[in-house]
């Protein structure tokens, strides 16, 4: 088990160089830079450099240096911890960063919680009584929750709920009201942000226990179809006890493997959900550092996504592993 | 081998279409597929107003009975915006499908039977490409050819590049399907009766696989469909004049049709989209348990 833990850790460390050396390629291939798109939004009517003023700016931050030298100067710093300074915030990009990923940890987080939830009922009754009313109704439903996109169910959901009847806000993460005055207490302010939260949530929600609930499914029925099952039902218990005390507690092994592969993915979220609902997650902030060109921004935000991408599969090889115990053996053989 | 074939004797795909017509969800999405594709291939051709019909005086129209869907800010009819629309959405959607089975089909083919290096060499690839950030990936390289090439190129390029990254979940299939084919008796007695490699490959191991290939191109062709709309939506996809699936859907770039009151801007468009997904996963669903039995009695 622990060679096998090393052995993935260091086949994953060539993988991530590669990846961070792919995007910088792509990056460099972006027509115009950082300097360029970040005067072209200056506002109307401010004063603008010079072409001469551009050029020795370019100088400066050293732009027209070949992209190797570039990259091995990021990879440098970036195993220093330092992953350069954005233009646009005049700040380090971890710090933004750093802030940002909380916004989008707490949205896929409380989903998540909202999804497991309202799935495990669901997928477990589906699976107890295979091929009923019940179980039809919800695979069908949950293959159409799970083929359409997640920004199609928002934008539905919002029209519905925020423009038909403006319960709550549609976009955003606080109101304009108290942006401008400021939050008179910390109370006002989760609230306001608990608010805004409220769409997000429920789209995401909706999308994930379409794939969860069909998941925990059929987990539950390879358990239903096991011998010591028949045992307990021969036994005479009741059909209750059977399905949730004896299945139910062997099936939550590949269910809690779900969760783990599922964590990586929290500090990721849904580039789409974020933008249609204009939440200021790292995803959201992914699609403006594309438009502004910003560098150091574009780099750290796709080594995030590659690393919660290639944790994500590393964990789901441990975990299945661990709940499979024909892949422990295959993997002790490694 | 001697009696003679009698007529109660079902080939597999026989016995598949079988398995396939007792499901009346993937009977009603095979049909309600076949609708979309005609009425997109067909549509434009029946219609009194060309693509390039603006009409001021009827701008922001609701749906009436000369148009539909209504029509939009110039004019334009929205019916015949959405129908052309899914002409190219599809047609590119189709494009990068058959990329991704073609790539997927071939390395995981090559990969699972020829084992030792050239499989430990692919599937590394394999794994490479599979952790790689897809979308971010994707709508980075978007911006690499945003002035260089024309719209439609730049599509099929971008398309062709999802295609390409798509490929790595059908090839781990396609190579454990290859794994456990090759190891059973037919594949012996080819093997005995001196049978060259490439029709060992193409006649023997091949078929046996493309029940599953079928199976997992539905699934394909949807997620294709819809990284058109997500690039659409984030305003790296066609040009806002072209009507394509995800250009007629509201967008971050354009106006915020949510919150004004043509709903028939969005609503058709996104409905019609939607339909087109679901039909294409129901079908999928019916093929995956027709072509693939031993998912049977989950």
């Amino acid at each position: 088990m622990k060679r096998f833990v090393l052995h993935r850790i260091l086949q994953a460390i060539p993988l991530m160089i590669a990846i961070t050396l792919v995007i910088f390629i792509i990056i460099d291939a972006m027509p115009g830079n950082e300097l360029i798109s970040y005067i072209n939004s200056l506002p109307e009517g401010s004063p603008r450099p010079s072409p001469e003023q551009i050029s020795q700016m370019q100088e400066v931050l050293q732009y027209n240096r070949p992209w190797h030298i570039r990259y091995f100067e990021w990879f440098t710093n970036a195993l220093r911890g330092d992953f350069g300074t954005s233009l646009y915030y005049r700040r380090p990009a971890s710090d933004i960063v750093g802030i940002l990923i909380w916004r989008t940890f707490m949205l896929n987080f409380t989903s998540m919680v909202f999804t497991f939830l309202l799935a495990i009922p669901i997928g477990v009754r589906s699976a107890a009584k295979r091929n009923s009313l019940f179980d039809n109704f919800f695979s069908t439903t949950t293959l159409i929750a799970i083929s359409l996109p997640a920004f199609f169910i928002g934008i539905y959901l919002m029209r519905l709920l925020a423009v038909n009847v403006s319960w709550i806000p549609p976009t955003g993460m606080r109101s304009i009201i108290y942006i401008i005055k400021g939050y008179p207490n910390k109370l006002v302010e989760v609230l306001d942000v608990m608010r805004h939260m409220i769409l997000p949530v429920l789209t995401l929600t909706l999308v994930g226990v379409g794939s969860v609930s069909r998941f925990i499914r059929n987990a539950v029925v390879d358990v239903i179809n096991q011998d010591y099952i028949r045992t307990a039902r021969s036994k005479g218990l009741k059909e209750r006890t059977v399905i949730y005390k004896h299945a139910l507690r062997n099936a939550l092994i590949p269910i809690i493997s779900l969760v783990g592969v599922m964590i990586p993915t929290l500090f990721v979220g849904n580039i789409f959900v974020e933008a249609v609902f204009s939440w200021p997650g790292i995803g959201l902030e992914f699609l403006y550092a594309v438009f502004r060109r910003d560098t150091s921004m574009l780099s750290l935000l796709i080594l995030i996504f590659a690393l919660a991408s290639v944790f994500g599969n590393f964990l789901a090889d441990l975990l299945y592993g661990i709940a499979d115990p024909k892949m422990n053996a295959e993997m002790e053989d490694e | 081998m001697m009696n003679k074939k009698t007529s109660d004797t079902l080939g597999p795909w026989r016995l598949a279409f079988i398995r396939f017509k007792k499901s009346p969800i993937a009977i009603f999405g095979a049909l309600l597929f076949l609708i979309i594709v005609l009425a997109t291939i067909f549509g434009p051709m029946l219609s009194p107003y060309p693509l390039q019909y603006f009409s001021v005086v009827d701008r922001y129209q609701s749906p009436t009975l000369s148009h539909p869907f209504g029509t939009d800010r110039y004019g334009q009819d929205m019916f015949i915006r959405v129908l052309y629309g899914g002409r190219i959405t599809l047609v590119m959607a189709m494009y990068s499908a058959s990329i991704t089975i073609f790539v997927g089909t071939i390395i995981g083919t090559i990969s699972g039977y020829n084992g030792k290096w050239i499989d430990k060499l692919l599937m590394r690839f394999t794994e490479f490409v599979h952790v790689m950030p897809l979308l971010p990936i994707l709508i980075s390289f978007t911006a690499v050819f945003a002035f260089k090439l024309q719209p439609l190129q730049r599509m099929f390029v971008v398309m062709g590049l999802y295609g390409f990254l798509n490929f790595p979940g059908l090839a781990r299939i396609i190579r454990g399907q290859i794994i456990v084919h090759k190891n059973t008796e037919f594949m012996s007695a080819a093997e005995l009766l001196g049978i060259g490699k490439m029709s060992k490959i193409f006649k023997h191991l091949l078929p046996n696989v493309f029940g599953v290939v079928i199976a997992s191109s539905a699934t394909i062709i949807a997620n294709a469909i819809l990284i058109e709309l997500m690039l659409s939506f984030v305003g790296m996809g066609f040009p806002e004049t072209v009507p394509t699936w995800g250009n007629l859907i509201p967008n971050i770039r354009g106006a915020n049709m949510v919150n004004n009151s043509y709903y028939w801007m969005w609503f058709f468009p996104v409905t019609l989209i939607s339909l087109t997904v679901i039909s294409i996963n129901l079908m999928g669903e019916g093929l995956r348990s027709a072509l693939d039995p031993k998912e049977e009695g989950r």
